[in-house]
């Protein structure tokens, strides 16, 4: 049965940090001054040699790796770790535990294809990789053009306790790879992708990661028929007015100001609330700190009027009894997660544990 | 949940609300937030008040997934599948997950909401006048 290690490609070493590729290499009484991509080069052939530490060292990071974007889906009724990887084996015409599929990549097309499979770290996940085909690029020489094909790869973690499926990898991709999952274990179950994290507030995941939301990209809520330009100087003019009473405690500028905006937007027995009048005719509201926003007065200000589409999260997790900081972006509308520093499956296990409701 | 004539009823309110004020479309997470629930329920009682002749005109707005923006599309284009922001210039396969609902305010009801207002008043400033 594979491990991590078996599963590895190059291309999982290139994101791999220097200074891990250079432990690795000094493991290997490889040259440890050499630049990444030469590191890279020479490990990757002399990865049959790697030691017991080497292997401790880099599997719970070979896969979860910096820029890992993650979506979730769910079996309506889990399978246990041993139905599904039999069911995989079944439904393949090679056994991805023990070979690999051997598809040239040339022959890849946009339909994913199951390339390999391990057991994970603990007994209850599985790993599956998944090849496809993600583009054409152009290469051009000073005589000629020549097109060449993208592949890209899709992990898929299988976690039976929970009977969870993460798929890690572009996000847009993800429900091919989760349908292409479903059609090879051939089970009449439905398999939905969890929504429910992503239809709160923000905060509420910050807080279930004991985190603090960072930065928030938004889209006003409410749309207004079009404003006249001395509709929308009423709105600035109150704003002024505002400053200028800090100044000068004169009430009457302020409330002749208020008395005109009110005139222009308060129509029969609605009121617009002012904060929804500020943000009107922005398309997207951006706000970012260098730790928590939400306690700040703009965001707590705005916040009732605004969708949000995404944001980030920073959060504390102790790795080997050190508390590292790690920061994840929150898509609402792809209902992902993507980890912007470089993780460990640790990590990743804490946020899906935390995240998924 | 309270129960379904108080949602009910609540609903009304917000749309009415939202009617008589100067606002043209709003995202069901609007309605959520007012509600207290998911913006995927509020959809779905937005979406019992929207066809012809109702309150609310359902529509669809294709979003950048790179910039969020709104993105227009043109009629001419042939092809639905690629799309290209005229914002930030994302190249992006189309996909269903790309469209958000958003419900605009029937132009007719707003005018017969208003209308209902001003009757009322006038109402009962002529019921203030009998006495």
């Amino acid at each position: 049965m594979h491990t991590v290690k078996d599963v590895m490609f190059i291309q999982d070493l290139f994101k791999l940090t220097k200074s891990v590729l250079k432990d690795i290499a000094a493991d290997l009484d490889i040259d440890t001054s050499l630049n990444k991509n030469e590191l890279v080069m020479r490990i990757y052939p002399a990865r049959t040699r790697f030691s017991e530490e080497t292997i401790s060292k880099i599997e719970n990071r070979i896969l979860a790796t910096k820029a890992t974007a993650v979506t979730w889906y769910r079996f309506d009724d889990g399978l246990s770790v041993d139905e599904f990887r039999r069911l995989i084996r079944e439904n393949s015409n090679f056994d991805p535990f023990t070979s690999r599929n051997p598809i040239q990549e040339s022959d890849v097309t946009t339909d994913p294809e199951l390339l390999i499979g391990s057991k994970g770290l603990n007994d209850s996940g599985t790993f599956l990789r998944y090849i496809y085909k993600s583009g054409v690029r152009y290469e051009t020489t000073p005589t000629m053009i020549r097109t060449i094909s993208k592949s890209a790869i899709s992990t898929v973690y299988y976690d039976a306790n929970r009977g969870i499926l993460e798929i890690r990898g572009d996000t847009r991709k993800a429900p091919d790879i989760a349908r292409k999952v479903a059609q090879t274990l051939q089970l009449q179950i439905t398999m939905e992708p969890i929504e429910a994290p992503f239809e709160q507030e923000m905060g509420a995941i910050a807080d279930r990661l004991n985190g603090q939301l960072t930065e928030a990209t938004s889209k006003p809520e409410l749309y207004f028929e079009e404003f006249s330009e001395d509709e929308m100087n009423s709105v600035v003019n109150v704003l002024k007015a505002l400053d200028e009473y800090m100044q000068t405690k004169d009430s009457d500028v302020l409330e002749t100001h208020l008395q005109n905006a009110s005139d222009s937007f308060m129509q029969g027995e609605a009121i617009v609330p002012f904060a929804a009048l500020v943000l009107s005719g922005m398309e997207t509201v951006g706000m970012a700190g260098s730790s928590e926003i939400r306690t700040l007065p703009l965001f707590s200000y705005l916040n009732p009027y605004l969708q949000h589409q995404g944001g980030f999260i920073k959060f504390p997790f102790i790795i080997r009894n050190v508390e590292e900081t790690f920061t994840i972006r929150i898509g609402i509308t792809t209902q992902s997660v993507v980890f912007v520093s470089q993780v460990t499956e640790g990590v990743i296990d804490f946020v899906r544990d935390r995240v998924i409701i | 949940m309270a129960n379904i004539y108080e949602v009910r009823k609540k609903i009304e309110n917000f749309i009415e609300l939202l009617a008589t004020s100067r606002v043209d479309r709003f995202y069901p997470s609007a309605l959520a937030k007012y509600l207290g629930t998911s913006s995927s329920e509020a959809f779905n009682f937005l979406l019992e008040r929207a066809g012809v002749g109702d309150q609310l005109i359902l529509k669809w707005e294709l979003r950048c997934p790179n910039c969020y923006r709104k993105l227009k599309i043109d009629d001419k284009k042939e092809t639905m599948e690629e799309f290209e922001c005229g914002f930030c210039g994302e190249e992006f396969d189309i996909r269903t997950s790309d469209f958000f609902p958003v419900f605009q305010i029937n132009p007719e009801y707003k005018e017969y909401i208003k209308d209902e207002i001003k009757k009322k008043s006038h109402l009962s400033l002529r019921h203030l006048q009998m006495i």
